[in-house]
């Protein structure tokens, strides 16, 4: 019956009611959305790097690790990439060397990132023919030759287009200065502008070639692992099989992708906790004029026998039923609205210049997990019981005698 | 032999340095089945006496014991359980929970007592049409009159089955017909069930209803007359 008693005193006051349901609603789903909007630009940007920029696990050796130089290289990478490859956790393996270069055009010289890669094996853990647009141009293939794709921001920078040609210039592995002309072959748009300027990709058989590297070396293996396998799993077994090697999962090859991940997840709780906190104001106060207002009624409870705990427990549930009505109606909305904007996607190309700059795509597509949820829930119900104790407890001690004389 | 022993009961009030002696030593026994009034001029100590009665509040000095207990040393949660088993309380402003229908009102002292939903539905149904609201069970307290409304006041301070029954003012609010009616519901249950009813009252027609009257002056007993009938 305090259940019962509890639900229909809500709606003694129902305009008060409303307002503190509707402040709550709103506090949620303005929370709530905020929030997924947040993640999901993130989860996007995370999912961006791991499918063109960082893969799932990469291996290479130390001082690579250190210094990124041409010398830390690793050779027999085929034959390593050949045994990965056989696990069943493998949905790719590709080995890739990599230097520092300029790039010139009667344009302009700037630096570059040049990545040897292995087109067909590439493909299989990066996903970079989904960049490269119809009129764009194609991706390697093994048979290429002197041919680069570079990203648009690049082509806009060196005035270049498809058919161009670029001169790349580079010490070779003896440290001589080394050059040479590539075919622009295709243009990729990801959505991370310093990617899109900065790194450029051609067949890494022509850039051993061009470096003096032999022929099967490499200075990462770069791994795909299939859904459903644990990437830290995984990187723990090939620690313990292929000792002397850096072996690193996504979060450590590239630090911000990991401190986005778990600041995003520590933002978001920030984010609701100071909604929750400022709704939990507003409460304190409703709650604070509910007990004012039934001083004589809450006097008659106490001296007809009811224990202070049960008319703690009154005020408390009333508090709790208050605020989860509002809080579940906009957890409802919030969820709705995440999975309706989810599929359509946020279009914010109006200011994609900035998103890309920061490395985040212009389209965003909100996205939270099932378990933020269940935490907001407890934050809620956290809420409802602080807000509610000051009341409550103002309602265990009113004096019978006084309160009931209240008018 | 009396259910209710009061002795040398003593209450003062100081605020600051002035000090109010509300009762100034009473000494009373009520036995089971009194229907008393307690009467006296506004200030007189009535609702002072009864609150101490009930437990509502404490005593400077004296005793008040009730069937063995000394409710006067009671303190917390004792005291509220003994309040719940012991006395049936009806205010002067009837005090119902509002949310609440007239049965639901009349269940919800017993359910405070662990009554089982089926014994507390059948004796609610039963007590309000004692008081003549058997076809009023799920009004709630805005939708009765005053006097229907202190009527369900009687029948859920009946519920809990009470050693005695603490009226402070019950006619006060109401007119003259309700307040018959009312008078007369109270006298016709004391005089079939025995039960023990107190009332403080300025209310003439109480006074001739009852069987012993208590008359208080400045916080003392003036008089006690017997008008059994």
């Amino acid at each position: 019956m305090l259940w019962s008693i509890a639900w229909k005193n809500i709606w003694r006051n129902k305009t008060r009611s409303f307002v503190v349901i509707i402040a709550v609603f709103m506090g949620m789903v303005g929370g709530i959305f905020s929030s997924a909007v947040m993640n999901g630009a993130a989860v996007q940007r995370i999912k961006d790097a791991i499918r063109l920029e960082i893969s799932h696990i990469r291996i290479c050796i130390p001082a690579f690790k250190q210094d990124a130089g041409l010398e830390y290289y690793f050779t027999g990478s085929g034959k390593m990439a050949e045994r990965i490859s056989a696990m069943p956790w493998c949905e790719g393996v590709t080995p890739r060397t990599r230097i520092i270069s300029m790039a010139n055009t009667a344009a302009r010289t700037v630096p570059v990132q040049i990545t040897g890669i292995i087109p067909s094996a590439d493909k299989g853990v990066f996903d970079f023919t989904s960049c490269i647009c119809d009129s764009c141009g194609d991706f390697l293939n093994d048979s290429s030759g002197n041919v680069v794709i570079i990203g648009d921001k690049l082509a806009e920078n060196l005035k270049v287009k498809l058919k161009s040609k670029i001169i790349f210039t580079f010490q070779d592995k003896d440290g001589n200065i080394t050059g040479a002309a590539f075919k622009v072959a295709g243009i990729f748009h990801t959505s991370n502008n310093l990617f899109n300027e900065f790194r450029v990709f051609v067949p890494g058989t022509v850039m051993s070639e061009l470096v003096l590297l032999p022929e099967d070396a490499a200075h990462e293996i770069f791994i795909r692992v299939k859904e459903g396998y644990d990437v830290n799993q995984i990187k723990e077994m090939l620690k313990k099989a292929m000792p002397g090697f850096s072996i690193e999962s996504w979060d450590e090859i590239d630090p911000t992708m990991g401190m986005l991940n778990e600041m995003m997840a520590a933002m978001m709780y920030l984010f609701m906790v100071i909604i929750l906190l400022a709704l939990g104001f507003g409460i304190v106060n409703t709650m604070q004029m509910v007990v004012l207002e039934r001083t004589r009624e809450l006097g008659m409870l106490a001296a007809v026998g009811m224990k202070r705990g049960r008319i703690f427990s009154m005020i408390m549930l009333e508090t709790l039923l208050l605020t989860s009505t509002g809080a579940l109606l906009g957890m409802a909305a919030s969820a709705a609205l995440i999975a309706w904007t989810g599929s359509t996607g946020i279009n914010l190309t109006s200011i994609s210049q900035g998103l890309e700059a920061a490395g985040f795509a212009a389209v965003i597509y909100p996205y939270l997990n099932p378990s933020f949820f269940a935490g907001v829930a407890v934050l809620v119900v956290l809420t409802a019981v602080v807000a509610a104790i000051v009341p409550a407890r103002r309602a265990t001690r009113l004096n019978p005698v006084e309160a009931i004389r209240v008018e | 032999m009396n259910i209710i022993q009061v002795t040398n009961l003593i209450k003062t009030y100081e605020t600051g340095e002035i000090k109010v002696h509300a009762l100034g030593g009473i000494n009373l026994g009520f036995s089971q089945g009194e229907f008393t009034a307690i009467v006296g001029p506004s200030g007189s100590g009535k609702t002072t006496f009864l609150n101490m009665l009930g437990g509502l509040d404490k005593p400077t000095s004296g005793e008040i014991i009730v069937d063995g207990v000394p409710v006067s040393s009671l303190t917390g949660s004792k005291l509220v359980e003994y309040r719940l088993r012991n006395i049936g309380f009806v205010f002067q402003s009837y005090n119902l929970i509002p949310v609440l229908t007239a049965i639901e009102n009349v269940e919800f002292i017993m359910q405070l007592q662990g009554v089982s939903k089926a014994v507390r539905r059948k004796r609610a149904e039963e007590l309000l049409a004692s008081v003549g609201l058997g076809d009023r069970l799920h009004s709630r307290p805005a939708q009765l009159s005053g006097g229907q409304q202190q009527r369900v006041a009687v029948a859920r301070a009946l519920a809990s089955k009470p050693r005695f029954i603490l009226a402070d003012e019950p006619t006060a609010n109401l007119d003259s017909k309700s307040a018959q009616t009312l008078l007369e519901i109270m006298e016709r249950l004391n005089r079939e069930e025995n039960i023990t009813f107190l009332f403080s009252t300025h209310d003439s027609r109480v006074m001739n209803m009852a069987r012993r009257i208590v008359t208080m002056e400045d916080g003392i007993i003036a008089t006690d007359e017997n008008h059994a009938k």
